[in-house]
């Protein structure tokens, strides 16, 4: 009896030793996707909120197996077991599902706050091809992504609709990334800005974000989409400073503007016989 | 109750009291069908709402002809009555030369519905890659029943043919299983017929 | 059972050979009239290659698998009956039964469940080992972080196969070889509801393997096992071995999951309700309900993309009038139950066997069978968190998120009466329990993995990374595959009177649980770092994790192959004869005589208790004073 006892204090101890561990390492851990980015914060707000309170859990339900599977064996036999603790114990039963239920549902309504916090009627946008006003501060800065198999071109509506290979985005500034496809399915992932919404053709996807660090990133497709799909993936996006932007874009301008005649006007989604037909291999 | 032969291999249907299992997984049968024809269903309403493209129904495209669709309709339900007949005489063991009759009445009903349901789809006059979602999902559609009239067929030829032959004796659960079934297939039939036609 | 042996019995003797025939003949016929009189309904037929067309493979596959069937000797009774044949003598039936014995049984179509089960363990195994070929070669592919072994279209391939030919296998591991086995004799049946279709559910994996293998011949698909539409129209011809073997699949689940349901709920011994089924049965009942009412929606869409695919139907083509969501939402409607139906059986499983182990009755069993209840229900609510970042609408996405939480909950009750089951046990380490214990191990990991991606805000960044892959491979592999190998392990005396249980299993279970953790923790790092799934390049930072999880990945191989090797060498080669009941199981199907009767019980039991009387000792089924063989009812 007295092992028992002692037993279980240890195993106590030590659980409550490696959820506060495990905890505080996590607090103090970089967190991904990191920082990069309002959304990208708020994301890493709720995978730490969830890790902490995932991990005693864990550890927790990982010590009651190692307990019961090696410490309790060296209780009584079974016929010392009061028969009703064999088959079922209601209040046991009731205090566990009770406990799950409530944390489970704190989680949700939980995610649910931080979703509205972050994505305030993100999802599919009207497939309206309007015009964005010009951008100021307080306004987003509409930035399109078009991807196709198997690159991501980017589009400025606010600066004439000019089309980039090169992703480059303004620290600071509200992003408005509108995404969609040409051909198939696509997903449009920048892991440092915790941006991630696939491109479906003509389908016109919105997410937004405000960048908060300037560097380079990755940019990369995250849904299946063909042959190339592991080389659609570009290291050379780039968070700028205001008028580091500024003179990217007049660069850009100045570059685009032979070929501007041949582009598409601008619009959110895009239709038309420049699309391949179903059941032909697109080249 | 159901008798089992000595070596366990061989089971005899009492006419009135077994067939529980038969009745039973014909209508786990139907639960099946009921979620691929919600598939279905989902696919038309869901590609309606949103009309992407402006290729849901785009002019050119018709519906199927009405006249054939109807006749389409009343086939079955002729086999319905006739398998309603023979459940209830089956049931209740009456005589049997009406119930011979009754069988190869509703066998009759059903080819005639496969050969309508066949001419039918003959009739559409469209080319699929260029005429919208809605010819591809009335298509798939009356595919998909078509299968389901001849599979039923099929079933209610053996009970005939077992029947007539006197291979098998006819018992109320196997009659009543494919009225069932026949019923069920009918009314999906003729609740489709009402979408493609009317709410396309 | 002198008699000359009839025509019939002589043909299906040679099934196997005859369904061999049927197949090739069958697909010619197909594939002449796809590519000639069937392609032009309608519209346009595709444009032909030179392996090929559209139609012309599908509809040759289709009667491919058709005319194998019909070889085996499936159509022989239905179109008998078509033409008001007399029903099958008892000495038809007793062949088919496989009365006489010996290993021919075994490659044909027979009707015992028994059988049916071991030729289910064994097509399992084989899915298994060839789809872990396929992992081997990812993984090697994956030490560097540009293409190295592979190219492109080779890896997608491959990817493509290795998953699918998972998802095919995982989809009956359980159920296949251990539900067919044992839930007749649990419930004191003599056989399935419908033997014969029993047969055709196993008979049907073959042809989906073959189908699903033979498209490295026809170019290979990229699409991997999800499908995604419209890239599954821009497909090569190989895509249809992909749509063809799901089919072929998702008839087999249907199919399995109506038989069991009939079984279970109509031929239980009259003396055995509901309340007193063992806890592994209830597990059958409910996986055959997911897959009796999913397994549709799957048929529906694959059904919508051959049309595509051959007719040009644009069901996925927004210029066309259709959707990419389409395909989603149906593929994923199937798709989460799917995912419970390799998963519950396993739970099942283990509760099963769990008693034996404890020397317990188990613990909160009501609880538990209300848990896998709850898990089946809810399934069928939360498939849209595949599409928590495909632009569905907004709205959408917090009850999803709820009711995919909410699953957590019933899942835990497993648990639960897990510890309370152990809990001031004796417990017994049996080679089958330290593959069960591994299985609750893994299994935690991966439900908890699962809460994160249930989180719409970290889902964002954890979707379509290898954090979800590292999920659903601790859930899958680490939950069922571990199952998988407790159950063999303990259930092999029983099936075959042999053992494999040496102390070099026993080694062999602490490499698998070892590499298996090493590769699947490497994966969810490498996940949570950002990288991609399905990418045959990443970044080069990630090499070390990716070559961690590589190398623990090649081990684990050797390790699964080592189970393998001694599965062979042990039961097949040297026939190392089992005790006849190595675990003390009060179960009824350990009480029934090695090898098991043909119709299992040479008596019926008077009257039964629950399996798990450990405390009193009374085992599962009472069979009074002996009594002569059953006449009559």
């Amino acid at each position: 009896m007295r092992n028992r006892a002692t037993a279980i204090r240890v195993v106590v101890i030590v659980w409550i030793v490696a959820a506060v561990g495990g905890d505080v390492g996590l607090a103090l851990g970089p967190i991904p996707p990191g920082q990069a980015s309002d959304l990208a914060s708020s994301e890493s707000l709720v995978i730490l909120v969830l890790s902490v309170i995932a991990w005693p859990v864990f550890s927790g339900v990982l010590a009651a197996l190692f307990f019961t599977l090696v410490v309790n064996r060296l209780a009584p036999p079974t016929a010392e077991v009061s028969a009703d603790a064999l088959r079922g114990n209601t209040r046991v039963q009731t205090t566990w599902i009770a406990t799950t239920l409530v944390i489970v549902l704190s989680l949700a309504v939980y995610g649910t706050v931080e979703l509205a916090i972050d994505q305030p009627g993100a999802g599919i946008s009207t497939t309206s091809a309007s015009l964005p006003m010009p951008a100021s501060q307080d306004q987003p800065l509409e930035v399109q992504v078009i991807a196709q198999q198997w690159w991501f071109t980017y589009r400025y509506p606010t600066y004439g609709g000019i089309e980039t290979a090169q992703l480059v985005l303004p620290v600071n500034q509200k992003i408005e990334f509108h995404i969609t496809s040409l051909d198939v399915i696509h997903s449009f992932w920048f892991f440092a800005l915790g941006v991630k919404a696939d491109a479906v053709p003509l389908n016109d996807n919105v997410v937004t974000a405000i960048p908060t660090q300037v560097g380079t990133y990755r940019v990369q497709c995250s849904e299946l989409c063909g042959l190339w799909h592991g080389n659609m993936t570009d290291d050379t996006a780039m968070v700028v400073s205001t008028s580091d932007f500024a003179t990217w874009i007049q660069q850009q301008t100045t570059l685009d503007a032979p070929v501007m005649k041949y582009l598409p006007p601008y619009s959110h989604i895009y239709a038309g016989s420049n699309l391949p037909q179903p059941g032909v291999y697109a080249p | 109750m159901s008798e089992v032969s000595p070596t366990g291999l061989t089971v005899i249907d009492d006419v009135k009291g077994g067939g529980h299992t038969l009745i039973f997984t014909s209508r786990l049968v139907i639960a099946s069908n009921t979620t691929l024809q919600l598939s279905l269903l989902f696919a038309f309403l869901y590609l309606r709402a949103n009309n992407f493209g402006s290729m849901w129904h785009p002019s050119g495209v018709g519906t199927p002809p009405q006249v054939l669709a109807l006749i389409a309709l009343a086939l079955p339900i002729v086999g319905v009555v006739a398998l309603l007949a023979v459940s209830n005489a089956v049931s209740s063991a009456r005589e049997s030369s009406a119930v011979t009759g009754l069988l190869w009445l509703a066998f009759l009903a059903t080819v005639l519905t496969g050969a309508v349901r066949i001419l039918l789809m003959y009739q559409f006059n469209w080319t699929l890659n260029s005429a919208g979602t809605y010819a591809d999902v009335a298509t798939l559609w009356y595919a998909v029943l078509l299968a389901e009239f001849i599979g039923v067929a099929a079933w209610l030829l053996s009970l005939v043919m077992g029947h007539v032959r006197g291979t098998d004796r006819l018992g109320s659960a196997h009659a009543r299983a494919i009225l069932e079934q026949w019923t069920y297939i009918t009314g999906v039939s003729i609740a489709v017929y009402l979408l493609i036609q009317y709410a396309s | 059972m002198s008699t000359r042996p009839t025509l019939a019995r002589r043909l299906n003797e040679w099934g196997l050979l005859l369904g061999l025939v049927g197949a090739v003949i069958g697909f010619i016929a197909g594939y002449a009239l796809g590519s000639g009189a069937i392609s032009n309904f309608y519209g346009a037929g595709g444009e032909p290659t030179s392996l090929g067309s559209d139609p012309g493979i599908i509809l040759g596959y289709a009667m491919s698998a058709a005319g194998f069937l019909a070889g085996m000797g499936f159509f022989n009774y239905p179109i008998g009956r078509l033409f008001g044949a007399k029903r099958p003598t008892e000495e038809d039936n007793a062949y088919l039964h496989g009365e006489s014995g010996g290993l021919g049984r075994y490659f044909r179509m027979t009707t015992d469940h028994k059988v049916i089960g071991m030729q289910y363990l064994v097509v399992i195994l084989a899915f298994l080992f060839i789809g872990g070929l396929g992992a081997m070669f990812i993984r090697t592919e994956l030490l560097t972080p540009v293409p190295s072994i592979a190219n492109a279209q080779s890896y997608l391939s491959l990817v493509g196969l290795h998953s699918t030919l998972m998802i095919f296998m995982a989809s009956t591991a359980i159920i296949g070889p251990f539900g067919n086995y044992f839930v007749p004799i649990m419930i004191g049946a003599r056989n399935m509801a419908f033997p014969r279709l029993e047969a055709l559910t196993f008979w049907l994996l073959p042809p989906a393997g073959l189908i699903l293998l033979s498209t490295v011949f026809l170019g290979g698909f990229t699409t991997g096992w999800t499908g995604y539409a419209p890239l599954a129209d821009q497909n090569v011809l190989g895509m249809d071995s992909y749509l063809m073997g799901f089919a072929l699949i998702g008839l087999s689940i249907a199919l399995s999951g109506l038989n069991m349901i009939a079984t279970i709920l109509t031929k239980r011994a009259p003396e055995m309700p509901l309340s007193r089924m063992p806890v592994f049965v209830w597990s059958v009942l409910v996986t055959s309900f997911l897959g009796a009412l999913a397994a549709p929606a799957l048929i529906a869409a694959v059904l919508m993309e051959i049309f595509s695919r051959t007719y040009q139907a644009t069901f996925f083509i927004p210029a066309g009038g259709g959707s990419p969501y389409l395909w989603e939402n149906l593929f994923w409607f199937f798709g989460h139950p799917e995912v419970y139906i390799f998963v519950v059986p396993a739970f099942g499983l283990v509760m099963e066997m769990l008693p034996a182990f404890a020397r317990k009755p188990l613990w909160g069993r009501r609880v538990g069978i209300g848990g896998m209840v709850g898990v089946g229900v809810l399934s069928f609510l939360v498939w849209q968190h595949h599409l928590f970042v495909s632009g569905i609408a907004p709205s959408l996405r917090p009850f999803y998120m709820f009711s995919t939480e909410m699953i957590s909950v019933p899942t835990g009750i497993i648990y639960l009466v897990a510890l309370g089951t152990l809990w001031r046990a004796r417990t017994r380490f049996g080679t089958p329990m330290l593959f069960i214990f591994a299985f609750f191990f893994n299994f935690l990991i991966g439900g908890f993995t699962g809460v994160f991606l249930s989180d719409v805000p970290s889902d964002f960044s954890l979707h379509a990374s290898y954090f979800v892959q590292a999920h659903f491979h601790y859930t899958i592999m680490g939950g069922e595959v571990f199952a998988l190998m407790a159950g063999i392990v303990y259930y092999l005396p029983k099936m075959t009177g042999r053992t494999m249980d040496i102390k070099l299993l026993r080694y062999q279970f602490w490499a698998v649980f070892l590499t298996f953790n090493g590769t699947f923790i490497s994966l969810i790092a490498v996940g949570i770092m950002g990288m991609p799934r399905r990418d045959i390049s990443y970044a080069a930072y990630l090499q070390p994790l990716n070559d961690s999880a590589s190398i623990f990945a090649l081990a684990l191989g050797l390790s699964m192959s080592l189970f393998l090797g001694i599965l062979i060498w042990e039961v097949v080669i040297k026939q190392r004869v089992a005790a006849a009941n190595p675990w003390e199981s009060l179960g009824v199907e350990w009480q029934v005589p090695t090898p098991v009767p043909t119709f299992n019980f040479d008596r019926m039991p008077v009257s039964w208790s629950l399996p798990d009387n450990y405390d009193t000792g009374q085992p599962a089924a009472d069979f009074g004073p002996a009594v002569p063989a059953l006449s009559g009812a």
